[in-house]
C-alpha cells in the first residue's frame, strides 16, 4: 500500500511537470494570455477554491526556478512571477525541514507561498500568474474545520447525582464520570449504558501508564499548557524554555516554541500558543486531557496515557493551528506536520479534517492538496520515526461528525489512521461518520442518550479553557473525542513496547493497533437508537461492518505488544481457525486479501495448495507436524482498499504462527 | 449355578477395572508440565480431586493462555472437556515411567507426550490470561463446518 502511494506521488508531480513544460512553452514573462483561464485550470491541483484562504496562493515551482532561487535569484525571479503585481510576501510555503533530503524527494522544497492583497479575487490573482513558466502547479490554500459540535457543555461538579460510572483506581476528583476510561454500565450515565464500552485501560495501567519519551502532537486548537491538570504533561523545550525570548535558541527557525507553536497565519498571535482569541472553544485543551491529563494528581480527570502521578506520563506538543475563530490553511497544518516530525512527536493527534463530500477518493484528495499529502508523508516516513519502539511515526485523525457514511479526509487516506465514535452503549453516535476509509472505533460521547436531567455525563469529560468556558474541565462529544482515545492508546502501547523491550519495524505497530479490538458488529444486527430528539433516527445496522475493525482496547494491545499466540492445527485435517488473537474480536467480518505462505513454511507443512480465507476463518490443511509463520492480510476499514480512485480502508498485514500436531481443539486448547 | 458364576466373575472383572480406574485417577491428579521438544510450546496442567482441571498453555509468544474443565479417567483412558463445553481434540491412554506421564492421544495421531511431576509457578498462574476469540460471527459463517 505504501509503495502504491508513493508511485501515485510520483506520477502527480510527473503529470504537473508535464503540464508545465507543454503548456508554457512561448508564453512571455508578465504577458497575460489570452487563455490564462485555461492555462490555470491546468496547473491547479484541485479545483476547491471553497474554503480557500484569501490573500494567499501555494505555488509549486520548476525545479530550475528553485535553483535560481537557492543561487540567491530570489528577486529576479520574484519579479518574472509577479512583474509589477504588488506582494506583500513571497517565501517557501515551509520552514526547512530537518531531513532535507526526504523533503526534497517529497518536493516540499518547491512549494512557495505568496501573500498580496486580498481585496484582489484569489481566482483572478491565479489567473494572472499561472501562464509563468516558473510554475508548474498552482493550489488553493484551502481551509480545514475541527471534527466537533462546537457544543461545549460546563462542568460543575455536585450538579450531579451520585455517578459510579467506572471503578478507576487513581485519586483524580472526577475520575467516576469517565465511563469513556472504565464503563461499569452505570444507567445514571444513560439507561442503554453498557458494561465494558470503553478503552479497556484499567489492567492495562497496572502494566503501564505512561513514558515521557512518547510525544503526541496535538495538532488542534491551543492546548492550555498552563492548566493545572496538563501543565507536567506538556513537552517542554529545553532551549527555548532557558533560552532568550525573542530568539530562535535552538536554531529550529521557530522562536520561543517552549511548549509547541501557534502555526495558524490567519490570527495575529505571531507564533505564540494563544487560548483566549475571540472564538476559542477549549477543543485543543480538551482533547489533549483526553490523552495525558495528569493521573493520580488528586484534580480534575484521568486520562489514558497520563501516568500514575509520578511523572511518568506521556508528553503533549501544542501544535496549534486553529487561533479562535481563524481557521487553519493547508499551509499551517502542513508546517505543523512538519514541526512535530523535526521536534520529536511519534504521534499526530489530528481532530479536525475536510467535510467528507469534499473528496470523492484518494487521488482527488491528493490533488487538490498536495502541500499537505506530502507534509503527512514526512511525518510518517520512517526516516523520521521518533520512538526506537516502533518502525514510523503514526497519524490519528477523526473520522468526522456529518453522519456520513465515508471519512472525511485526510484520514480517509490508508496513511492515516481514521477514528468513528461510540457512546457509552457501545453503539455508533448519531453523528460520526462511517463506512469508507474508517479504521477503527473509540468513545465519542453521545449527548442524545444521555439520563434523564443529566445527558452531559453521556459526553466525554475532559480539561477546557477557564478562560473561555467557565471552568478547567467541560463535557463535549464528537469524534474530535474519540480520536485522542486512540492517540492515548497507541501511546500507551509505545511506552510499554519500551518498558518491555519490544521493538516494531515498518507498519507492523500501526496493523496491531488496528487489530487491538473489541466486537461491536453483534450489536449492530437489527435495532435503532436515538440522535438530536429523534427517537429512531440511527438505524444500527446501517453501521454493521462499517466502524472500522471494531473498539480500540488497550489491554488487547498490550497483550499483542507482548505476543501473539500460536495458532494450532490438525495434521491431516482441513481446519477452520478463528483468527481473533491476531485480527480482533470480529476477525470473523473483516474482508481478507490473501494469504501468503513460503515455500520453505510449505515444505515444514506440508503443505500442497495455498490456505485461504473462507468467511472469515483461515482454512488450511497441513499433511506434516510442524510449526512455520504465514501472512495474512486484511482491510482495516470496509470492503475494499483505498488509494488512486478509492476512498477505502488500509492494508494490514499479521504474521500468523501456526503450529501443526496430532491433536486439536476448536478452542485452541492443547489437550 | 452357572449363571451364578459368571455374574460373579463379571462383578469382580468391573470392580477390578473400576479399582484400576480410581488407581489410575489418584496418580493423574496433580501439577504437570509438558515442554515438547521441537515446539515453542509451554504448558502446565493441574487436575483436582474433585474431577477439575486449570492448564496454562503458552504456544508461540505471549502470556499463557488459562483454560479450565473437567476431567476423568474410564479404564486408562483419560478424558475431558472445556469449561466452554467443546471436548477435548483427542483421548489419552494414560501410562507412566517413573515420575513422568505419558498422555497418547486415542485418535489415529497416536501422539505422545510427556508430563513431568511440578508445581505450576504462581508467575504462571497470576499472569495467564483467557483465550480470546471473535466475539460475532457473520451471520453467513457455517458454524457447523470448522473441520473438514
Amino acid at each position: 500500500m505504501k509503495n502504491s502511494l508513493i508511485a501515485i506521488s510520483v506520477a502527480i508531480i510527473s503529470i504537473l511537470m508535464t503540464i508545465s513544460c507543454t503548456k508554457d512553452a512561448g508564453v512571455v514573462e508578465g504577458e497575460m494570455a489570452t487563455d490564462a483561464e485555461v492555462i490555470l485550470s491546468q496547473k491547479l491541483v484541485g479545483n476547491t477554491i471553497d474554503n480557500c484562504k484569501e490573500g494567499t496562493l501555494l505555488l509549486f515551482l520548476e525545479e530550475e526556478t528553485i535553483a535560481r532561487i537557492e543561487s540567491g535569484e530570489m528577486e529576479a525571479v520574484k519579479s518574472d512571477i509577479f512583474v509589477d503585481k504588488n506582494i506583500i510576501c513571497f517565501e517557501p510555503a515551509l520552514r526547512t525541514p530537518k531531513n532535507e533530503r526526504l523533503a526534497r524527494e517529497l518536493g516540499l522544497h518547491r512549494w512557495y507561498s505568496v501573500t498580496f492583497d486580498s481585496n484582489i479575487p484569489v481566482r483572478k490573482f491565479a489567473a494572472e500568474v499561472a501562464p509563468s513558466k516558473h510554475i508548474s502547479a498552482i493550489e488553493y490554500n484551502t481551509m480545514v474545520t475541527l471534527a466537533a459540535d462546537y457544543k461545549v457543555r460546563p462542568f460543575s461538579e455536585g450538579s450531579y447525582a451520585d455517578t459510579k460510572a467506572t471503578e478507576i483506581s487513581f485519586n483524580d476528583l472526577y475520575a467516576h464520570y469517565q465511563w469513556n476510561l472504565h464503563n461499569t454500565g452505570d444507567k445514571s450515565i444513560a439507561e442503554t449504558a453498557r458494561e465494558g464500552a470503553d478503552v479497556g485501560v484499567l489492567d492495562a495501567w497496572t502494566l503501564c501508564a505512561g513514558s515521557p519519551d512518547v510525544v503526541v502532537a496535538v495538532i488542534d486548537g491551543p492546548v492550555k499548557y498552563t492548566h493545572p491538570d496538563l501543565a507536567a504533561s506538556m513537552w517542554v523545550n529545553e532551549a527555548e524554555l532557558n533560552g532568550v525570548a525573542g530568539v530562535d535558541d535552538d536554531g529550529n527557525k521557530y522562536v520561543d516554541d517552549i511548549y509547541g507553536y501557534n502555526f495558524n497565519t490567519a490570527g495575529y498571535s505571531n507564533g505564540q500558543i494563544n487560548w483566549t482569541t475571540s472564538g476559542e472553544s477549549g477543543h485543543g485543551t480538551h482533547v489533549a486531557g483526553i490523552i495525558a491529563a495528569v493521573n493520580n494528581n488528586g484534580i480534575g480527570v484521568s486520562s489514558v496515557a497520563g501516568g500514575s502521578g509520578n511523572g511518568d506520563g506521556v508528553r503533549i506538543m501544542g501544535c496549534q493551528v486553529f487561533d479562535g475563530s481563524y481557521a487553519a490553511s493547508d499551509r499551517d497544518m502542513s508546517n505543523a506536520f512538519i514541526y512535530a516530525a523535526d521536534n520529536g512527536a511519534c504521534i499526530a493527534q489530528c481532530s479536525y479534517g475536510y467535510d467528507p463530500g469534499s473528496y470523492a477518493s484518494d487521488n482527488a484528495y491528493i490533488n487538490a492538496t498536495s502541500l499537505e499529502y506530502n507534509a503527512i508523508k514526512y511525518f510518517v516516513n520512517p526516516e523520521n520515526c521518533n520512538h526506537p519502539s516502533i518502525g514510523q511515526n503514526l497519524v490519528i485523525f477523526a473520522s468526522g461528525n456529518e453522519t456520513t457514511s465515508n471519512a472525511g479526509y485526510p484520514g480517509a487516506l490508508p496513511i492515516c489512521v481514521s477514528v468513528t465514535a461510540y457512546g457509552p452503549d457501545y453503539l455508533p453516535t448519531g453523528y460520526t461518520n462511517y463506512g469508507r476509509g474508517c479504521n477503527i472505533a473509540a468513545p465519542g460521547g453521545d449527548y442524545s442518550i444521555g439520563a434523564q436531567n443529566s445527558s452531559n455525563k453521556s459526553q466525554i469529560l475532559s480539561t477546557c479553557v477557564r478562560e473561555v468556558a467557565g471552568d478547567d474541565y467541560v463535557w463535549m462529544e464528537g469524534t474530535s473525542m474519540a480520536c485522542p482515545h486512540v492517540s492515548g492508546v497507541v501511546a500507551l502501547g509505545i511506552s510499554y513496547a519500551a518498558k518491555i523491550g519490544k521493538k516494531f519495524n515498518g507498519d507492523e505497530y500501526r496493523d496491531i493497533v488496528l487489530t487491538s479490538v473489541n466486537d461491536i458488529n453483534s450489536l449492530l444486527l437489527d435495532g435503532t437508537k436515538p440522535y438530536n430528539g429523534v427517537s429512531n433516527a440511527v438505524v444500527l445496522n446501517d453501521y454493521y461492518k462499517r466502524m472500522g475493525t471494531g473498539a480500540i482496547d488497550t489491554w488487547r494491545l498490550f497483550m499483542q505488544i507482548e505476543g501473539t499466540p500460536s495458532i494450532v492445527v490438525a495434521t491431516g485435517e482441513r481446519c477452520s481457525i478463528d483468527l481473533a488473537e491476531y485480527f480482533g474480536g470480529s476477525a470473523t467480518d473483516l474482508t481478507y486479501l490473501g494469504v501468503e505462505v513460503s515455500d520453505e513454511a510449505k515444505e515444514t507443512l506440508g503443505i500442497s495448495g495455498n490456505p485461504t480465507m473462507k468467511k472469515g476463518l483461515l482454512e488450511i490443511k497441513c499433511t506434516k507436524n510442524g510449526s512455520a509463520k504465514i501472512t495474512v492480510s486484511a482491510i482495516a476499514g470496509g470492503g475494499q482498499l483505498g488509494g488512486g480512485n478509492n476512498i477505502g480502508g488500509t492494508e494490514i498485514k499479521r504474521e500468523v504462527s501456526i503450529i501443526s500436531r496430532g491433536v486439536y481443539s476448536t478452542n485452541g486448547g492443547w489437550f | 449355578m452357572m449363571a451364578l458364576v459368571l455374574c460373579t466373575f463379571a462383578l469382580l472383572g468391573c470392580s477390578k477395572e473400576k479399582a484400576e480406574s480410581i488407581n489410575l485417577t489418584s496418580l493423574v491428579v496433580g501439577e504437570w508440565h509438558c515442554a515438547p521438544e521441537g515446539y515453542d510450546v509451554d504448558v502446565y496442567v493441574a487436575f483436582d480431586t474433585e474431577g477439575s482441571f486449570n492448564h496454562y498453555q503458552r504456544i508461540g509468544e505471549g502470556r499463557y493462555r488459562h483454560y479450565a474443565g473437567t476431567w476423568f479417567v474410564e479404564k486408562d483412558i483419560l478424558n475431558g472437556t472445556y469449561s466452554d463445553g467443546e471436548s477435548w481434540g483427542s483421548s489419552y491412554q494414560v501410562s507412566f515411567d517413573g515420575e513422568n506421564m505419558i498422555l497418547t492421544a486415542t485418535n489415529s495421531s497416536e501422539e505422545a507426550m510427556i508430563y513431568t511431576k511440578t508445581t505450576i509457578p504462581d508467575d504462571v498462574k497470576n499472569s495467564a490470561i483467557a483465550p480470546y476469540t471473535a466475539k460475532s460471527i457473520n451471520d453467513n459463517a457455517d458454524l457447523d463446518t470448522r473441520w473438514f
